[in-house]
């Protein structure tokens, strides 16, 4: 069998329900792969051994003609903040270093219910609070695409490990853009799906009010699969999860979207303001859409940047109540970016709290009328590229003002208040390289229009898809 | 005000002073989206505004 690592999860399926390739195939791929590489990225905290035991089980299933579906022996890696029933959730911290998950999380049983074999744990920010993919706690994640950057976070391990084609899709979370940051700069697809579409029952919270969880893959579609089986396979489960549509009809584009697609594209300052290689990635992108019948609809969002300090304020007064008892018992425990999050928020009061949820709904309102005017928003996911990971050292943090707020998730963070769907794909590349992202995002529990709108755009955009990370 | 915070943080949390430098610049952070929060002109009856409802439920 020669090397399948590569292939995407809707390939892949195809081939398993065929019967041309078992779960056992992939084992031996994937693992050989993890194998040879992870030394370099650091993706993994632990690869479960039951992993092959499975793939043989999953085979025997599908051999019988038990074939559950297109993730039946599929690996799936699992961010360390979602519980697995019987191992270890760290949630990348010193203070979680000996916590057994008495049950699964409810992604976890959905998937498995599904036929995927949950194969490890990745690596994550602390938490999951920090969009920049760095663990002092940790062996550091590598961004496969230049080992000296930062590979984004949270969900730093769960983007680097498919983006260098260590597993076929992960589980991540997201909060501010802890999916759709590490997509971006690691150059795969993430999606966040509307808030409480899938469920966030034994996944760490960071902040009940924001987080979701979802899928990083290879592309569109085959987030678009993750999801669709997670939602009928979940407690309470929903068969019709795209509201009659399902993953098989994403190709069928044009009989599905209006007559004319409507793309807004904000004009404004806060929308404008990035680096400029990631404009003229964003304006060809704009420009391709365009001239493959789309219609662009250019929309001033200003007041729409509140999101960002609001999400800043309900993160961090929940995540402060959250870890209120860490807080007094572990406190030597957590890492310096982390810490210097928790701390900085002791002068919260409850008005600032209630204040920010209002101006959450305010703003909730506001954007569904503003998407009468257009189908799907689009704009870079970051507005910047990804620095050095040696840029994030405590020394070098605390002398440059500049990357402790920080740029990266000013753009993803407003859609985590809106509650809206939003997914991150790979656009093209940057002079040096580096993979740069696009953010779709559609109205409020209309996840299947945004990833048809995504799988479109990765037919329509050949700019250098096919390319990869070299690590070896 | 700032210093206040922070001299108490430092000897609750054992905080070095590169730690201190970066809780500073987060604290400096937070009380900018505090105020722009704040500054936001909501027109709703208050009575009807439950912040525990949302929108999009």
């Amino acid at each position: 069998m020669s090397d399948i690592s590569n292939i995407p999860l809707s390939e892949i399926s195809d081939l398993v329900c065929k019967k041309e390739l078992s779960p056992v195939d992939l084992f031996s791929s994937y693992y050989a792969r993890i194998n040879k590489l992870d030394s370099k990225i650091n993706s993994f905290i632990e690869i479960f051994d039951d992993w092959e035991e499975k793939a043989k089980i999953s085979e025997q299933e599908i051999y019988r003609g038990e074939y559950k579906g297109p993730l039946h022996g599929i690996p799936i890696a699992v961010k360390d903040l979602v519980d697995v029933k019987g191992k270890i959730t760290t949630a990348g911290s010193k203070i979680l270093s000996s916590n057994v998950a008495e049950s699964s999380a409810e992604i976890v049983n959905a998937l498995e219910s599904a036929g995927a074999i949950i194969i490890g744990k990745t690596e994550l920010v602390e938490f999951a609070f920090g969009p920049h993919g760095i663990n002092s706690n940790s062996n550091q994640t590598k961004n496969p695409w230049d080992l000296n950057k930062i590979p984004g976070g949270s969900s730093s391990g769960s983007a680097a490990a498919v983006s260098s084609d260590m597993v076929p899709i992960a589980i991540g979370s997201d909060t501010g853009g802890s999916i759709r940051m590490p997509a971006s700069f690691c150059g795969v697809t993430g999606f966040k799906p509307s808030y409480n579409k899938l469920s966030t029952q034994g996944v760490f919270p960071l902040s009940w009010t924001l987080d979701t969880v979802g899928p990083l893959g290879k592309s569109t579609k085959d987030c678009s699969i993750f999801v669709e089986e997670v939602c009928k396979n979940q407690n309470p489960n929903d068969q019709n999860p795209f509201g009659g549509f399902d993953s098989s009809m994403l190709d069928n584009f044009d009989s599905l979207l209006p007559v004319r697609l409507r793309i807004g594209v904000p004009t404004d300052d806060y929308f404008s303001e990035m680096d400029d290689e990631i404009k003229k990635v964003f304006t060809e992108s704009i420009g391709l859409m365009e001239s493959n019948g789309a219609e662009i609809v250019n929309v001033d969002l200003s007041w729409l940047s509140i999101s960002r300090p609001v999400n800043v304020v309900i993160t961090l007064a929940e995540a402060m109540n959250v870890h209120k008892d860490y807080l007094i018992s572990n406190y030597d425990d957590y890492t310096y970016e982390v810490i210097s999050r928790l701390v900085s928020g002791e002068g919260l009061t409850i008005n600032d709290y209630l204040s920010s949820l209002r101006v959450m709904n305010h703003i909730q309102r506001k954007i569904h009328e503003a998407f009468n005017n257009f189908d799907v928003l689009a704009c870079p996911t970051t507005p910047e590229l990804p620095g050095l990971i040696e840029e994030y050292s405590k020394e070098n943090l605390s002398s440059s003002k500049k990357v402790v707020g920080g740029r990266i998730p000013s753009f993803t963070s407003v859609f985590n208040v809106t509650r809206q769907p939003s997914l991150s794909t790979l656009a093209g590349f940057s002079n040096t390289g580096m993979p740069v992202g696009l953010m779709f995002t559609g109205r409020f529990n209309r996840d299947f229009g945004v990833l048809q709108v995504g799988n479109w755009f990765e037919k329509i955009n050949h700019n250098n898809r096919d390319k990869k990370p070299f690590i070896e | 005000m700032n210093s206040e915070i922070v001299n108490l943080l430092k000897n609750k949390y054992n905080l070095d002073n590169n730690d201190l430098e970066i809780v500073m610049s987060r604290i400096n952070e937070l009380e900018e989206a505090v105020k722009k929060i704040k500054g936001v002109e909501i027109i709703e009856d208050l009575a009807q505004s439950n912040p525990f409802s949302f929108y999009n439920e």
